[in-house]
């Protein structure tokens, strides 16, 4: 089941394009990653969905086509920037932001401890957030985001500027709040993060979807190379074999570097067979074989190029 | 959800150390520095005869203007107290006058009388003089309602420069008082707070209504810190009709706390907000008689018209007159600028922030 739907979103601003066209499903209980460079189109996409940014054109529902006015509260949003009161305590905050939800007494107090241990803070709880560090902050902006048990949260870039640790704490709240059943959208740059724990990812360049899918279905629908690499040793000349190698069937390029040969291949069984054969011909001994699929980042830079995009 | 959102605001106005000082020592800093530092302004004993002279100088003049001139004089100077000096001479009068020495300077001929008075520092007493010579002058040998004569005279009141800057110095302060809050909402929107709140449900009106709310407890204190440093150090007194100013303050309190808000919400960044916060109240201090004193306004040509876009102009008169126990139409003028003025804000802004850019789903 679908919790949240965007039909053929479009907005401008003035004549630029920030959102042209996209369109997004996200199931129940997954974590959909968005990936895309500066200026992609993620962040207005987010605000449009938010109902923050209004929209010239498209749809967005969620759950059984409830609109957002409806639905926000079930929402839980975790911005890019630290959307918490520098003045208050971790507990202040925590407290405050659920208790817009109507929850007091008991229950308020539980779901404030319960987000706080979640992120780690509980120990600092009645430190005021303006001393803390940026880690620490990171922390707090989650825990404000989801003490009220929201069924979607959506994290904009939620790890920025932050240590491994915090990160690596952050990225386990994360697989936690999936577990417990709540369905998480995230935004970030960093692939490895996407890597690590969403289920689903959409790439959006330009203000339009150029891919979506798990990741192996991006990578297997883009026919991305595998990565396969000879070593011959040092001293191996690899002119022969190299020349050769380019003109086989399924192989996509071939560089040779010192003793070593880069083979980029779409997936061929036999592939490997004749390139010991042509090795052999050509007098070489291979020292050592290694196979590497193609990585997410590969195809993020293979699809929305290598130029940078805050240039202008 | 108001309670909570109100909670969290009094939490942090008054856990912030800048906030508890402006609250308490602003109000006492302002009043002090302008009621010691401005206080010969207000010297002028404005309002009063008291020590209130005219010379005059007689330029060889029939014997018929000349006792016209003395009958007029003389019922004056008997039913206001203010003495009429024969000057040495027409230039030296004329710089007394210009300084405020003299209230003017009227030199008797034989065609009349012409009356010299500064354009710029006219003090209030010299004006009530000056309107009592031409009317009578204007009369047959000087005959008028020595009534009407005596009825100005105690009329007038008699300020003195604490207690005009308690009330002006309090007012200018509450009006800085505006950019607290303005910061405060800015920064919702500058944290992204606001974003967390409206997808609560809850609407920014009630965010707004409760950083008012604030700002109106604030002032409370805040009016409530000038009175007791007034009244037990300067010795101020409030009058009969203390409930009246106090109202009237709170009325500005507001005015301050929902322009702060409104600019708050309208700024795209921090500086906007705080230079558009405070050149306002300080133009609006400045016209309405905070530092300088109404008196001297008022006399100032197309100046004495500016000032009464001021609502600090309307305010500084009606507390002035209330501290004097004097209940005027402009208590009640002052109610209806402030309070327009607060309303017309918050219907600028409701139309602004409703106002969809272009697209089909109404934000939040």
């Amino acid at each position: 089941m679908a919790l949240l739907e965007i039909k053929g979103l479009q907005k401008a601003f003035r004549d630029v394009k920030a959102v042209n066209g996209v369109d997004l499903s996200i199931e129940a209980q997954e974590i959909h990653g968005i990936l895309g460079p500066n200026g992609a189109g993620k962040s207005t996409t987010i605000g449009c969905l938010l109902g923050l940014i209004p929209y010239d054109s498209g749809k967005v529902v969620f759950e059984n086509g409830t609109r957002i006015k409806k639905w926000s509260r079930n929402i839980g949003y975790v911005p890019q920037d630290l959307a918490i009161y520098p003045d208050l305590t971790a507990k202040e905050n925590v407290r405050f932001f659920c208790s817009l939800y109507g929850y007091g007494g008991k229950e308020l107090a539980q779901k404030v401890n319960k987000a706080l241990e979640l992120v780690g803070l509980e120990d600092v709880a009645d430190k005021k957030s303006g001393e803390f560090s940026g880690g620490m902050k990171r922390r707090l902006n989650l825990a404000c985001g989801i003490a009220h048990s929201p069924k979607l949260i959506i994290m904009d870039e939620p790890t920025v500027g932050i240590d491994p640790q915090s990160r690596n704490r952050i990225l386990e709240n994360v697989k936690a709040l999936n577990n417990a059943g709540a369905t998480i959208l995230y935004t970030t740059h960093y692939m490895p993060e996407v890597e690590e724990i969403c289920s689903k990812v959409t790439i959006i360049d330009h203000g339009k979807v150029i891919a979506t899918g798990t990741k192996a279905d991006i990578i297997g629908k883009l026919g991305n190379d595998t990565e396969l690499t000879l070593d011959f040793g040092e001293s191996a000349d690899l002119s022969g074999f190299a020349s050769a190698a380019e003109k086989m069937e399924s192989i996509r390029s071939v560089k040779t570097d010192g003793g070593k040969c880069v083979i980029k291949h779409s997936e061929d069984i036999e592939l490997l067979e004749r390139l010991m054969n042509t090795a052999h011909k050509c007098g070489l001994r291979v020292r050592s074989i290694s196979e590497q699929e193609a990585s997410l980042e590969e195809v993020f830079l293979d699809l929305t190029g290598k130029a940078l995009r805050d240039k202008k | 959800m108001l309670g909570s959102i109100l909670k969290k605001e009094i939490k942090a106005f008054f856990t912030n150390k800048g906030n508890l000082v402006f609250m308490f020592l602003l109000p006492i800093l302002l009043i002090s520095i302008f009621s010691f530092a401005l206080g010969d302004y207000v010297k002028a004993e404005y309002g009063t005869f008291e020590n209130g002279r005219v010379l005059y100088y007689n330029e060889n003049a029939s014997s018929e203007k000349s006792e016209k001139f003395a009958l007029i004089s003389e019922k004056i100077n008997s039913a206001t107290g203010v003495t009429f000096e024969k000057a040495a001479d027409i230039q030296s009068a004329k710089e007394q006058v210009e300084s405020s020495k003299a209230y003017g300077l009227i030199t008797v001929t034989d065609s009349g009388f012409d009356y010299f008075r500064s354009e710029f520092n006219e003090p209030e007493g010299g004006r009530t003089v000056r309107g009592l010579f031409t009317q009578m002058a204007a009369g047959n040998n000087g005959s008028t309602d020595g009534q009407k004569i005596q009825h100005i005279t105690l009329k007038a009141d008699k300020p003195d420069a604490k207690k005009y800057y308690t009330f002006s110095g309090l007012a200018f302060s509450i009006l800085f008082m505006g950019l607290l809050i303005g910061y405060s909402v800015y920064d919702e929107k500058a944290y992204g707070t606001i974003t967390r709140i409206r997808l609560s449900g809850e609407g920014i009106g009630v965010m707004l209504f409760s950083k008012i709310l604030t700002g109106v407890i604030c002032g409370c204190v805040h009016i409530l810190s000038a009175f007791v440093f007034s009244s037990l150090v300067l010795g101020v007194e409030w009058g009969g009709k203390t409930s009246l100013i106090f109202l009237l303050l709170l009325m500005l309190v507001l005015y301050s706390a929902v322009f702060g808000a409104v600019i708050g919400m309208l700024s795209k960044n921090r500086s906007m907000c705080q230079s558009t916060v405070l050149m306002i109240s300080m133009l609006c201090g400045y016209l309405g008689g905070s530092v300088t004193p109404l008196y001297l306004l008022e006399n100032m040509p197309v100046l004495n018209i500016i000032i009464k876009l001021s609502p600090l102009y309307h305010l500084n008169r009606a507390v002035t007159a209330l501290s004097n126990d004097i209940l005027d139409k402009n208590t009640l003028y002052t109610v209806l600028v402030l309070t327009g003025l607060s309303a017309f804000m918050l219907i600028l802004l409701a139309l602004t922030k409703s106002r969809p850019a272009h697209g089909k789903e109404a934000t939040l």
